[in-house]
């Protein structure tokens, strides 16, 4: 605080004062109160003085009278008086700052949340002509082929398909998210590689395709920056390769279109006809629009591409996938389900800043009635209303900056919480940092709100102008309508906010307690990662045999089961079948069912029930008959009125007989629905990579450390990852849900602190006014019960209109929140019960006690004081 | 002493705080937060000085002479003050400070003639 005064004064007396500061905070002693008044005096105190020091008045000529001085020194006068007169009051001034802090900062926080992942352009070269391409296609590399040619619209495309990369030979074997992509990837999105080249042509011939490009991060925190990282080859397995040759190293602070990817390699493609493509699904394929060209153009194109591929290959594409072809702006495909949520908790907040800004203005209205007669007397003695108004204006004006910047400090810590807390599937708000628009804005309107209601009470006092004497009598009547008005809104806002978070928890609470099929609890769950490849398909079955056994063999565990895709956990497998007695029409498309490979064991450790027929066991090998079981939707779908034991199944050629049914269980996580499902046991479908389950005694993640151990004595290059417990996943898979429940929940928090302490705010202030009134009531009889009750019945009364006016605003504002729902009625009866009563029982308590204080009177003393 | 002395009323009207600080000096010489204890000892008003506003006054006090920087009296002070600046009255200070009080009684006669000490004493009775 101290360099804010000049140099040469600091130099001198910085010290002197500091060592009487130091006295004063003795003389303070513990009490914060005391202390926290003390600083702020004190700063203002500091404030005052800087500006005093540098920009000193013009000596008066003694005897000349005070001439109007220029507007800079009248400002800065105005400035030391409203400082002096706000650091009298800490409390008012702490209340009126906190409170705007905390609506500025919510905002800000929030609004630059949205701008990162919805406003701000992709980090792109010309971002508004890259978009997805057909987005429900699993296309394989023919058909992205064929589409992108028959589209003149996209300049160029580019595949994209994720694969997970093991890297072994650099420290711990580990596993790397990356992806394989067209060779002109890069090019389409703009981009270059910082060190070495870009993939070529040449790169996407097959068998040529071993090369990759490493991310920054990847290259400095696995290979140590080495500078000589272009040219070597590093042993990186999956799909085709078992080592490949670095070309390339990306620019520190580039964005993969998801920010998972850590490497890139190309996707090679044989250039087959469509009737011969057997290659890998390409996940997703994006393009850039041609010059002039626009979004529905291409969707056009596109459509028409899918049709013709309809019409000539009716078996690979059926007449709704066809029908589903669109190309989507990249971002606006990206972001399309996190619009409905950030937009919802924006109007969150903005609520949040509204009630904050009615609050302060309530304040001010009080402040401002309680120095009423001070300002009728200046008035009188010839101050203009526009010099009043001024003053009372850089009043507000500080306030109102002073919340703005503790908003700014509060927004800070409230973005670098949301960008720890983000749960998956928000990236682009995890790159949110403070968002200069959204600062003003937020400033700006609470500024406006404060200076509005800061000045009123001036103009108001002016104008009643010599009456000054009467102005200091009831002045409840214009006042309270004012201020009375402002609670009903306030009380009606936080209403709605209530409500809403109420909805939200219901539907978490929801989440929570829906039966998901299986036991998470004491499960501990991770990839064991082999290579595709390291392995014939047929020598896998036995490895793995070595692994279960020597992980059941560590103390503490009790049983061990493996699939191959985790449930609740993104990624699946679905097939298309042929089942026994149901031949499918020609032309129309076959069947789907989810598709999962599994140890005979899995159901057991998760606790999944059989309901028919037995489980895998370890007959079931490859040599043996083959064998699948089916979940009961399925088993309902396909055979409703048989015993589906002993049915056969195809798929892919092969076919095998149900040997059992099992419980349905929530694969794709709680909120999507079950969908028919087959298992394989692993001996006749071995793949790569697994998923162990562990059923554990005691904590899971307790565990995981020796379990490790156990299978590196074995296989020291098998990578672990993703090491969770079922719990766990379980969470992250209700993380969005948990997140945004528990945003909007503190905001409605906010809301009815700020709503309890606007009621208060009036009801105090309106007793306050009417103490006359009660105190010659009494004096004539009334008792104090009675004027209890009407000092009650009037703090409630804009409380009680505040609810009504919130319930008619919540049963319309509540639809914004629909799609979050889960299980839960936009006008569910009891939240709109129950929400409502907390409300007015906390108006109520925010009333008892000016009400009671009023109660409290003596009427002599009262009277006394007229 | 050929130097001809500054006029003690070229410096009224005095601001009070400035008034007040060579008042605490009449009975010798205090460090800032004895000044502070005095004044507002003898004020009553419970008004607070702060540092910035007392420094700034006495810095303007340094300046015109009124005030001198002093070392503190010997053995009279605990250690702990001993790195506190002392300020002394100059003998230009006692005579504004006199010359002050004068114009502020001569002041303070005419009031009372018009009746408006009056009031005042019957309300603080």
């Amino acid at each position: 605080m101290l360099y804010l005064l000049p140099v040469d004064f600091r130099a001198r007396f910085g010290d002197e004062m500091a060592l009487l500061f130091a006295d004063r905070r003795r003389e303070a002693g513990r009490s914060w109160r005391r202390r926290a008044a003390l600083w702020a005096r004190a700063a203002a105190d500091i404030v005052n003085h800087s500006l005093a020091e540098r920009f000193p008045h013009r000596p008066r000529k003694t005897g000349s009278p005070r001439r109007a001085s220029s507007m800079m020194e009248r400002l800065l006068t105005d400035i030391r008086h409203a400082l002096r007169s706000l650091a009298k009051t800490p409390g008012f001034t702490a209340a009126a700052m906190l409170t705007l802090a905390l609506g500025i900062g919510a905002n800000v926080a929030i609004f630059s949340a949205i701008d990162s992942a919805l406003l701000q352009p992709l980090p792109y070269a010309q971002p508004d002509r890259l978009v997805r391409v057909w987005p429900q296609m699993n296309f394989n590399k023919a058909l992205a082929r064929g589409v992108a040619e028959a589209s003149p619209a996209l300049q160029s495309v580019s595949g994209m398909s994720g694969w997970l990369f093991t890297l072994t030979g650099e420290g711990d074997p580990r596993q790397i998210s990356g992806v394989l992509v067209s060779w002109n990837h890069f090019e389409l999105l703009g981009v270059r590689p910082a060190m070495g080249r870009n993939f070529t042509a040449e790169d996407a011939i097959p068998g040529q395709a071993d090369v990759v490009i490493l991310s920054y991060g990847l290259w400095v925190n696995v290979f140590g920056g080495d500078p000589d990282i272009i040219g070597r080859r590093i042993q990186l397995a999956a799909g085709d390769y078992q080592t490949r040759r670095v070309i390339g190293v990306m620019p520190r602070g580039f964005q993969a279109t998801d920010p998972g990817f850590r490497l890139w390699s190309p996707l090679d493609d044989p250039g087959l006809p469509l009737r011969d493509d057997t290659s890998w699904y390409v996940n997703i394929v994006i393009g850039r629009l041609a010059e002039g060209a626009t979004v529905e153009q291409a969707s056009a194109q596109v459509r028409v591409a899918a049709e013709a591929l309809h019409n000539e290959w009716p078996e690979r594409i059926d007449d709704e996938m066809a029908r589903s072809a669109t190309v989507e702006g990249l971002q606006a495909y990206e972001v399309r389900d996190l619009g409905a949520t950030l937009w919802t908790l924006f109007a969150a907040v903005a609520a949040v800043l509204l009630i904050a800004c009615a609050n302060v203005a309530n304040l001010l209205l009080a402040r401002g009635n309680g120095r009423r007669h001070d300002l009728a007397v200046r008035a009188a003695l010839g101050a203009t209303r526009a010099r009043l108004a001024a003053q009372l204006l850089t009043e507000g004006t500080i306030i109102g900056l002073g919340g703005g910047l503790c908003g700014v400090v509060l927004a800070w810590l409230g973005v670098r919480a949301l960008a720890r807390t983000i749960p998956e599937g928000f990236d682009r708000v995890a790159e949110a940092s403070i968002d200069p628009t959204a600062l003003a804005f937020a400033t700006a309107a609470s500024l406006a709100a404060v200076v509005l209601f800061a000045v009123l009470p001036a103009w108001r006092a002016a104008a009643s102008g010599s009456g000054a004497a009467a102005a200091t009598r009831s002045v409840a009547g214009s006042h309270g309508r004012l201020s009375g008005a402002l609670v009903v809104a306030e009380v009606a806002l936080s209403l709605i906010l209530v409500i809403g978070a109420g909805l939200m928890l219901r539907s978490l609470w929801n989440l929570y307690r829906e039966d998901v099929g299986f036991d998470p609890h004491g499960v501990l769950s991770f990839r064991i990662a082999i290579p595709e490849g390291r392995f014939e398909n047929a020598a896998l079955p036995a490895h793995y045999a070595q692994i279960w056994e020597a992980i059941a063999a560590v103390p503490g565990v009790e049983q061990v089961g493996g699939i191959h895709l985790l449930p609740m956990s993104g990624g699946n497998w679905s097939f298309p079948y042929a089942a026994e007695g149901h031949p499918v029409p020609e032309g129309s498309p076959p069947s789907y069912a989810n598709h999962r490979v599994v140890t005979p064991s899995y159901f057991a450790t998760l606790g999944i029930p059989v309901r028919r027929g037995r489980a895998f066991d370890d007959s079931d090998t490859a040599a043996a008959e083959p064998v699948g079981m089916i979940n009961e939707t399925m088993a309902r779908a396909v055979w409703p009125d048989a015993d589906p034991i002993g049915k056969h199944l195809r798929v892919f050629g092969q076919e095998f007989t149900v040997v059992g049914v099992v419980a349905d269980i929530h694969q794709h996580g709680v909120r999507s629905d079950v969908r028919q499902e087959m298992y394989r046991p692993y001996d006749q479908w071995p793949t790569a990579g697994m998923f162990a389950l562990i059923r554990t005694a005691g904590d899971p993640m307790a565990l995981a450390p020796s379990v490790q151990r156990a299978i590196w004595d074995f296989d020291p290059d098998a990578p672990l990852a993703q090491v969770r417990s079922m719990d766990e996943v379980f969470g992250e898979s209700v993380a969005s849900d948990r997140f945004v429940s528990l945003l909007i929940s503190a905001f409605a928090a906010l809301a009815l602190v700020l709503g309890a302490v606007g009621v208060y705010g009036v009801t105090a202030y309106a007793t306050g006014a009417r103490l006359r009134e009660f105190g010659v009531r009494m004096a004539i009889g009334a008792d104090s019960s009675r004027v209890l009750r009407h000092a009650l019945f009037d703090g409630l009364k804009p409380a009680v209109l505040g609810v009504a006016l919130g319930l008619a605003g919540a049963w319309w504002a509540t639809r914004l929140l629909g799609e979050l729902l889960y299980d839960v009625s936009v006008y569910d009866a009891a939240t709109f019960i129950v929400v409502p009563a907390v409300l007015i029982a906390v108006a109520v308590l925010a009333c008892a006690l000016p009400a009671w204080r009023a109660s409290r009177l003596d009427p002599v003393i009262v009277l006394r004081q007229e | 002493m050929t130097r001809r002395n500054p006029d003690p009323r070229d410096f009224l009207p005095l601001n009070p705080l400035e008034f007040r600080i060579l008042l605490a000096l009449r009975d010798g010489c205090r460090h800032g937060y004895a000044i502070v204890k005095d004044v507002e000892g003898r004020a009553g008003d419970g008004e607070k000085i702060f540092p910035a506003n007392l420094y700034r006054r006495i810095r303007n006090l340094l300046a015109a002479g009124l005030l001198a920087e002093t070392e503190p009296p010997r053995g009279a002070v605990p250690d702990d003050d001993r790195r506190r600046k002392f300020f002394r009255l100059t003998p230009l200070g006692l005579e504004v400070a006199r010359a002050e009080a004068g114009r502020l009684a001569e002041l303070l006669s005419e009031a009372r003639d018009k009746d408006l000490l009056a009031d005042a004493r019957e309300s603080t009775s």
